[in-house]
This record gives C-alpha cells, structure tokens and sequence, in this order.
C-alpha cells in the first residue's frame, strides 16, 4: 500500500483530501444548521458557469491560464447576490436558489457547447483530485485556513445566528455583514473544492459529514469535531479505495462518506 | 419613577409597509409593561423598533444610549434535534472571552446563577431541542439575564406554555422586577396574565389607543373595541376587569 506515496498525483490527491474534507465538513456544521445546504448545492452547480466563463476568456484573450480566480469571483457575485435577495426582497430562499443556478448552469451549458469543450464536462461535473498540483495545494491550505481563522472569530456570532438572527443582532453581532461573509467564504469554498468532487457531488462533502455527526453528538462542539474527523477519514479512505478498486475518485468519495452516515445511523440504533 | 426611555411619534413596519404610526408613550423604570392588541397590530414590531431591531420611519426614541436591552424572541423556529446544550447556549455572550468558545469556567458559573435565578439549574447539560416550552422560554430569559439588562423584551412569552409554566413565568418576572428593578415590555395575547402581572398596559392596533393600568384599560368596551369583538362580548370580558391586579402571593 505504501508504494501509492511514490507518486506524485497520489500524494498531492491524498493531501487534498486531508485538507478539504474537513474543511468542507467543519464549514458545514453551519451551512446545514442554518438551512443553506441548498445555498451551497446552487454555488456548487453554478460554478460550471465560471468555468465555462474562464474557458471563453481563454478562448478569446489566451488568459487566465488558472479557472480558480474566474470562478472564485463568478461564485462571489452569484452568492452576494442571492444574499442580498435573500435579505431586501419577499421571495422565499429556494425560489431564489433555484432560479438563480439553474439559470447559471444553463449559461455555462451553452458557452461550454458553444466552445466545443463538451468532453471536459465530465471531470467537470464529478471532479478530478488527481490533477491537483502544488499550486492547488497552496490555495486549498490559504481557503482552510481562512475558513478556520473566520469560523473561530465568529463562533459565537454564527452560533447564535443558527437560532435566531435577531437574537444575534440584539446582541450586537453584525448579522448582515455577517451573512455576506459567509456567503463569500462558501463561495470561495466552493472555487477550491470543485477539482475534488466537482460540481455536481461537492455539496455530499458539506452535507453528509455534519448530517453523521449531528446524529451521534450530544453538544455542538462534539458535533464540530465529529463532522471534521467524518470528512477527513471519508475522504482520505475515499482516494484510498478508489486508486485500490480503480473506480472513479469523486463519486467513490461520496459513497463513502454515504457508507459513513449510514454507519452512524445503525450504531445510533443500537446504542 | 422617572421614565427610562420616551417614546416619540414612532412610525415603522417592514418593506415600506407601515406596522405602527404615531406612536409615543414612556416606559418607566423597573415597571412591567404590557403590550395587547389584535393579530397584526404592530405589538411585535414595536417591541423590535425597542430592541433596535428595526429603524423608525419617523420619530425617535430618548434615553436608550446606556441602557442594556436584552431581547427574547417569539418564534422558536430551530431545529428541535440540534445539539446545542443549555450551558453552550447561555456561553455565546459577545463579552464572554475568545477562547475557549463555550466552556470558558467564569462564564459558566454566570450561566449556572442566571439558571439557578430561573430555577433551571437542572437543564444545563440538555439540549435546546429537549425542553419544554416552558423551560425554553425560562431558558431564554436566562439568557438574557446574562448581559445583566436594565430592560427585558419579551415577544409572546407564553405561546406553548401550560398553566404550570405560564404561573412559574409570572413568579419569575415578578421577582426580577422587585429584586432587580428590571423593567419589563412584554408582547402577550394571555389578557389573564396581562392583567394581573402589568403595571401598566398598552393596548395597540396600528396607533396606541389606551395606555394606563391594568384597572384601566382591561375593561370589557375598551377590549371589544379593539378587537373588534359584538357587543354580546362585553360581560364575557367582565371576567379580565375583575382579574386585574389581582397578585399571586
């Protein structure tokens, strides 16, 4: 098994998944107990449009040679505008959702057909961690720790925003400020993440390790920890068995961080 | 008592709609003050235009730049199976220290005396999802007794809550009032509870109609006019004049 550390695309696959997978499940503790488990599916779906954007710009001025900034800033603006039609207008958020990405995807369909790139589509769609590079690995190590360093600062300000936003805003927390925030580092997230599992299974990463670990906590800062350790092993053993059984790496991922979340739920039958 | 904040003209609601209008009325100190009126008379709105929750269209609000408010909402609309115990709730506190996030052991033992003040000492290690209404609501208010407030707003405390519960709450807010000399603006549709725990009461629908004690403004005419009840409702709310200020021990 050892033998696998030889190579170069296993190593940096491994250590991606070692940094995202927390990552992912740790900001997904408050992405899912703050209902915005479909707030993240939609970026992640969307992101096809940044790419396909960046391709467009590759195709016509030869640059960017690197997606992740087109589709960090495309994510961003999708994001802050959902927020802000989340917060000014009387549309329910999955109205807004649900318009918003399928009008992107729409979108990145038809510049990427109209590019002729229909063969990307796959690895675009379930992701591919053995391409990742050192340059992937410094963004994904900067994104986690931005995502730890902004989580800590604002624990409580996100905790009590989980229960009632104007709770929160009573007490002095900044909840719009924050909720743009928010929305920007899930965007951001999401730019990083997608080489790992794609556009289409990234969301499994954020939802199903908290969704394991909500089932068996008994206090939120178990939960936190539980959902971190769920998406690390999920992860790690999810590239491990894909390169051992070669199946395809994204989706065996998922299958096992599903396995995972099936586990937890027989145990807590059990207990 | 002198007035702990002055309510002037008062205009406010949500997307451009108007809620409220008009309206001005003190709140004195260390009083209980209840706001009643009809489903969508702009009791909740007021009370978050109180909390600086909301910005007034017009008008303006004197005295509040010391005053610590503490605010406890109406709708508990959280997820029932989210593990948040009791004792992590009442550790968010914007003061508490960075780290650690929720055990820090000053702010426990600050949690434990708001929870032992309400008499639920024994909940600590529960989850939020676990309690009853009314441990919840005691829950909250122990919360907010934690910024130390000189103002309690409390939207609806009783929605949910048995008779048991709604008694223990009344006990509760009474002896905050006369200990601490907390003053009170509580939002209720429970006229029993109302008219025997204010000291005085507002009684709201768009504008503010009545204001005055409870032997005042709990009259059957009064009641029925503003909610705009038949006339054959009147001896029926006899019943509540009869109730106001009548203390429990």
């Amino acid at each position: 098994m050892m033998e696998i550390l030889h190579y170069d695309f296993m190593r940096y696959a491994l250590l991606s998944a070692a940094i995202l997978g927390p990552m992912c499940a740790f900001l997904g503790v408050f992405i899912t107990l703050r209902g915005m488990s479909f707030f993240s599916d939609a970026i992640s779906h969307a992101s096809l449009t940044g790419i396909a954007i960046a391709f467009l710009m590759q195709d016509y001025w030869g640059f960017p040679q690197d997606v992740f900034w087109v589709v960090f800033i495309f994510n961003a603006i999708l994001s802050l505008v959902m927020a802000y039609f989340f917060q000014r207008t009387p549309l329910s958020p999955d109205t807004i959702i649900a318009f918003s990405f399928t009008g992107s995807v729409a979108l990145g369909v038809m510049i990427i057909s109209h590019l002729g790139k229909y063969r990307l589509i796959d690895g675009l769609l379930f992701g591919d961690i053995f391409s990742n590079g050192p340059r992937d690995i410094f963004y994904q190590l900067g994104l986690a720790l931005v995502v730890l360093l902004f989580i800590l600062w604002n624990m409580k300000g996100l905790s009590l925003m989980i229960l009632d936003n104007d709770m929160a805003k009573s007490q002095g927390y900044q909840t719009e400020r924050l909720n743009y925030a928010f929305a920007l580092l899930i965007a951001a997230t999401v730019a990083v993440a997608i080489k790992m599992l794609g556009t289409l299974l990234l969301s499994a990463l954020i939802v199903i390790p908290p969704a394991a670990a909500k089932m068996i906590a008994r206090s939120f800062q178990q939960m936190l920890v539980i959902s971190a350790f769920i998406g690390l092993l999920g992860s790690v053993t999810g590239v491990l068995i894909s390169y051992a059984m070669d199946t395809p790496t994204g989706p065996t991922i998922v299958m096992v961080q599903l396995a995972s979340l099936l586990l937890v739920c027989l145990w807590r039958r059990l207990r | 008592m002198a007035a702990l904040l002055k309510i002037h003209q008062i205009s406010a609601g949500y997307e451009g709609e108007v809620a409220i209008e008009g309206v001005s009325f003190d709140i004195q100190e260390s009083e209980i003050l209840s706001l009643i009126g009809p489903n969508g008379a702009g009791k909740s709105t007021l009370l978050k235009v109180l909390a600086g929750l909301l910005k007034p269209y017009k008008g303006e609000i004197q005295g509040g730049e010391n005053l610590k408010k503490a605010y406890v909402p109406q709708q508990r609309a959280w997820d029932k199976f989210l593990p948040l115990t009791v004792m992590e709730f009442l550790s968010i506190q914007p003061n508490a220290p960075f780290w650690p996030f929720f055990n820090s052991s000053a702010v426990e033992k600050k949690g434990m005396r708001a929870l032992e003040r309400m008499g639920v000492a024994a909940l600590r290690k529960r989850t939020l999802g676990q309690l009853s209404g009314g441990e919840c609501e005691r829950v909250m208010i122990a919360f907010a007794l934690m910024s130390e407030p000189h103002l309690l707003l409390l939207d609806e405390p009783l929605a949910g809550v048995d008779i048991k519960g709604g008694y223990d709450f009344e006990k509760v807010i009474r002896d905050l009032n006369r200990e601490e000399k907390m003053s009170v603006v509580m939002v209720s549709h429970d006229l029993h509870l109302v008219s025997h725990l204010s000291d005085r009461v507002a009684c709201l629908k768009r504008c503010l109609h009545h204001i005055g004690t409870p032997e005042e403004v709990m009259k059957g005419h009064v009641l029925s006019g503003i909610y705009g009840l038949p006339p054959s409702s009147v001896q029926h709310l006899r019943g509540l004049e009869s109730m106001a200020r009548r203390v429990i021990p």
